[in-house]
């Protein structure tokens, strides 16, 4: 246990450090994907290595006191490698500090999703134009979807960059973009070292609805529409997926060149890493549980 | 597959669906992709036009003005247009209650509290000036290119 639980950790930091790697060599879509993937694991590999490190912690000083062990049980825990205490004291604190980040970042989710749902109710129909001078297009993600475009944006663009704009949006929603987002969040709420994954798989996802913009419109249309939203103006604080949001610069260039292929080769690493990191934390379970099962 | 299968569609309209290998989903989504783009037109219009300036406005060849006219009929069923008579033809434009109204809600929700944007923002791009001159450079080319 004693080594095998802290390797998960050193895991999820390198599988962090990779995300921008990722993102170079794959294509929008999967690399979505492949990094949800990530996240989804580290951010539960970040739980579940906490969770084992306090209750290894806390093993020890029980024996150490006693508390109704029969002195038997009380010398086999002594006697096994257990986590120091204070580390297991650390682990607690950090695992609590992690709930609350997570919980606090579900509420926001929520009460936005509200919000954004009183906007859309009782509206029947994919479009929602909202008649407001600031330009902005969001994806909402409730029901069906709807994607509220202003009025300001709708005349900042020509027809054919309406269509790469609605393209986007509906790419937003068809590919359910927000869970992904929603997953990287609460990674990145858990573990403030997966920030940038979470900022990586925010920008892969504008790319990925970018890249069906451009298969809707062509590359010109799309690069140009994106370039003009976002030379009309800063969209304010953003809402859920706004159009035109994550380095916008870098994805206009992006669709000035050609579409990226897929090196898989490029998985190749993380698999290996993510493979490791799930044997050793299944090792570090089961010496958790062994101790658990003295008592 | 081949089985009738229940879709709850916008709003409470409920439609049995025949499903073959996805494609009648598929008709379903190009035609609200379609609707969005004519409302969408009719919103970016100088005032109110007719279904043949609407089917120009789109800029798509291959879309039949029948089609066009289909849709705005239908968007103005929903209670999203308006029209009147215009020498022959209907002249649409759009229901701005609507729209006015779920702009204040969504003004409420753009403000928000502090605590709801940090969670909501993600992370904002402002443009900077090398960003902006590129960005206005793409721009002037493609206008070139247009002419």
């Amino acid at each position: 246990m004693i080594y095998t639980v802290y390797l998960p950790l050193l895991a999820v930091l390198i599988l962090a450090g990779m995300a921008p790697v990722l993102g170079q060599w794959l294509s929008p879509s999967v690399a979505t994907r492949v990094l949800g993937a990530v996240a989804l694991l580290t951010g539960t590999a970040t739980v579940t290595t906490l969770l084992l490190l306090g209750i290894g912690g806390v093993l020890r000083p029980v024996a150490l006191v006693g508390w109704g062990l029969d002195p038997d049980t009380a010398r086999a825990l002594l006697a096994a490698d257990s986590v120091p205490w204070p580390l297991g004291a650390a682990a607690t604190m950090m695992l609590a500090v992690a709930v609350v980040r997570a919980w606090r970042v579900i509420r926001g989710e929520r009460a936005a999703l509200n919000d954004l749902r009183r906007v859309v109710a009782g509206h029947d129909g994919e479009l929602l134009v909202l008649d407001d001078e600031r330009p902005y297009a969001y994806a909402v993600p409730s029901g069906l979807g709807t994607i509220i475009v202003s009025t300001a944006m709708l005349s900042t663009l020509d027809a054919a960059e309406r269509r790469a704009m609605l393209a986007h949006e509906r790419a937003h929603l068809s590919g359910h973009h927000h869970r992904y987002r929603m997953v990287s969040r609460l990674a990145a709420a858990v573990n403030p070292a997966l920030r940038q994954l979470d900022r990586q798989i925010g920008f892969q996802i504008e790319r990925c609805a970018d890249e069906h913009a451009a298969t809707a419109t062509g590359r010109p249309v799309a690069a140009r529409s994106l370039a003009r939203a976002a030379l009309a103006g800063p969209a304010g604080s953003s809402g859920v997926l706004a159009y035109a949001e994550h380095a916008v610069a870098s994805r206009v260039r992006a669709l000035s060149t050609g579409p990226t292929p897929d090196r898989w080769i490029a998985v190749l690493p993380s698999l290996v890493l993510a493979a490791m990191a799930m044997a050793a934390l299944a090792d570090a379970a089961g010496a958790c549980c062994r101790l658990l099962a003295m008592l | 597959m081949g089985a009738p299968v229940t879709h709850r569609v916008r709003g409470a309209e409920v439609v049995e669906v025949v499903q073959m290998s996805g494609r009648s989903s598929r008709v379903r989504r190009e035609s609200g992709a379609l609707e969005s783009e004519v409302l969408s037109a009719l919103w970016a219009a100088a005032g109110p036009v007719t279904a043949a300036q609407v089917h120009e406005a789109l800029e798509a060849p291959d879309l039949a003005y029948k089609t066009v006219l289909t849709v705005v009929s239908r968007l103005f069923d929903k209670g999203q247009l308006h029209r009147k008579k215009a020498g022959r033809a209907f002249v649409y434009w759009p229901v701005r209650a609507r729209a006015e109204h779920a702009a204040g809600l969504m003004t409420a929700v753009l403000a928000g509290d502090v605590d709801r944007t940090a969670v909501l923002q993600g992370f904002v791009d402002a443009l900077d000036a090398d960003d902006e001159a590129a960005l206005r450079t793409l721009l002037d080319r493609s206008r070139e290119r247009r002419r």
